[in-house]
């Protein structure tokens, strides 16, 4: 039996008897009615209409349902339609055209197609878990929500979220709070402002362990004297799973700990002016990392670094270049 | 799953270092390639090692055309020998479908064809196709309209209108 969104085609059979059968036949002896009966005919057969059209709408949705079953597309097993879904994810993500004037759904409009591809899209949490604040708070709450138990990448970006009132942002951090535990990667850059600055070290300080990368950018207005820094919270047995960290105009915080099972570290931007520079020594011996641009930390001569496939360190007069797994740096400061 | 027929060694040469296989399609055409061309096929793979394990030779009976057959095997014999991420069962899988110029001069068929290879790739568990059909169904739908979309795939609308316009309504009947 073909089922559809809760409804069969033997459901329409009962249907039709109890709703639709009983109301045509009982008006089957009209021709020999008075005028004054004649009316009384006309209104109920008005009434039958308007109470049977909403069944009848159902019964045809219920239809189309199943001629929908029937197409070669419907004929896909489920996990090709969600590949197809994922194509739709990676090619057209959804965004705000023209500064935040217009927004593009981009692939979440498969779930306006049809009943099938709804709920397909629906049960797949993993589908969800890209979450831009740029689609708005209505579809951030939807995505956070729909991407359960799903881990989460989250992005935050400075073009975005320009117009954005404070108000907003607090709104916003409060519903973001609650799923960063989930939080697979964390894509942040944004323009400094108290609020801002408030989700961010809010965000920051918050356990994510689950957190592989995060991608932390702060432009504008930072103060020399106290320019911003990871929270400490960044430190400890979470870093466990740290990856990919990425930060430009903040603090490198070089412990052991955070490097421990780095492979990407880029750790960039001149604002800060030779403050927070820490030795490049603790970058040596780490087993894992291959990719490495920094302007943060005092270059060392010849770090050893086995894993190294990429390395670029700069910091006023000094050059560095890698040679296989050995990075050396000249220092003339 | 598909029938399995005993036949004959000598319907199916292939004795020694380029072993044949016989594929036989729903239309029962009877096609011979080589094995080596079919490896990326970890359904046929899974077969052969059946052969194997068996010492006894078999066509494989398959639930699609030899029209699309014969496409599977284009594909198969113009990836002979090359790596493809995709397909090897050790390696994570990519984040997404890399793109490849000639899949897409390949896959560069009517939407009834295109559907038919996806299906016949997840049958024969070829991932690499199957990822390159469903990126090229995902650009056949791409920044159309919800209107456009359900003509191209050939599905109408069956939600209500509560549903049509509600994003997070689940659909209940």
């Amino acid at each position: 039996m073909t089922d559809f969104g809760g409804e069969s085609a033997s459901d329409l059979a009962t249907f039709w008897d109890e709703h639709i059968r009983s109301r045509v036949t009982h008006h089957s002896e009209l021709s020999h009615l008075t005028p004054s009966a004649r009316e009384k005919a006309v209104e109920r057969i008005d009434e039958d209409r308007a109470a049977m059209r909403p069944a009848v709408q159902r019964a045809d949705r219920t239809l189309i349902s199943l001629r929908n079953s029937l197409v070669p597309i419907s004929k896909l097993p489920p996990e090709v339609l969600l590949k197809i879904f994922a194509s739709c994810t990676d090619a057209s993500p959804p965004r705000q055209n023209g500064h935040g004037l217009r927004l593009d759904l981009g692939w979440i409009n498969v779930t306006f197609v049809c009943r099938q591809w709804r709920h397909l899209a629906l049960a797949c949490s993993g589908r969800w878990r890209h979450i831009r604040i740029s689609i708005g708070d209505k579809w951030t709450a939807l995505m956070l929500e729909r991407s359960k138990p799903a881990p989460i990448v989250f992005a935050v970006d400075y073009i975005e979220t320009s117009r954005m009132s404070p108000e907003r942002w607090y709104r916003l951090s409060d519903l973001v709070l609650q799923h960063v535990p989930r939080m697979e990667e964390l894509n942040l850059r944004v323009n400094f402002h108290p609020a801002i600055y408030d989700f961010a070290r809010r965000l920051v300080a918050t356990p994510k362990p689950l957190l592989t990368g995060p991608h932390a950018q702060i432009n504008g207005n930072l103060r020399p004297s106290s320019p911003t820094t990871l929270a400490p919270e960044f430190t400890g047995c979470e870093t466990l799973r740290l990856r990919h960290l990425v930060l430009t105009n903040i603090y490198p915080p070089c412990t052991p700990d955070i490097l421990r099972n780095l492979v990407v570290f880029r750790s960039t931007g001149l604002v800060l002016n030779g403050r927070g520079m820490t030795s490049s020594t603790p970058l040596s011996r780490r087993p894992f990392l291959k990719f490495l641009i920094s302007e943060c930390v005092y270059p060392v001569r010849h770090i050893a670094i086995t894993a190294l496939l990429s390395g670029y360190l700069a910091w006023s007069n000094s050059e560095c270049k890698t040679k296989g797994q050995r990075l050396s740096v000249w220092s003339q400061v | 799953m598909p029938t399995i027929v005993s036949v004959d060694d000598s319907t199916v040469p292939g004795e020694g270092s380029s072993r044949l296989l016989l594929l036989v399609s729903s239309d029962n055409k009877h096609i011979v390639v080589e094995e080596d061309i079919m490896s990326r096929s970890r359904f046929i793979s899974k077969q052969v090692e059946g052969f194997e394990a068996t010492s006894q030779r078999h066509a494989i009976l398959l639930p699609f055309s030899s029209f699309v057959l014969n496409k599977v095997i284009e594909y198969c014999s113009h990836y002979r020998g090359y790596y493809l991420l995709e397909d090897d069962p050790d390696a994570a899988p990519p984040g997404r479908s890399p793109v490849r110029e000639w899949d897409q001069e390949f896959l560069d068929v009517d939407r009834n064809m295109l559907l038919r290879i996806i299906k016949a790739a997840h049958y024969l568990e070829i991932k690499s196709l199957v990822g390159s059909c469903a990126r090229a169904i995902a650009d056949m739908i791409r920044g159309k309209t919800t209107e456009e979309m359900r003509e191209i795939l050939g599905v109408e609308n069956d939600f209500t209108p509560e549903e049509e316009h509600s994003p997070s309504s689940k659909c209940t009947g």
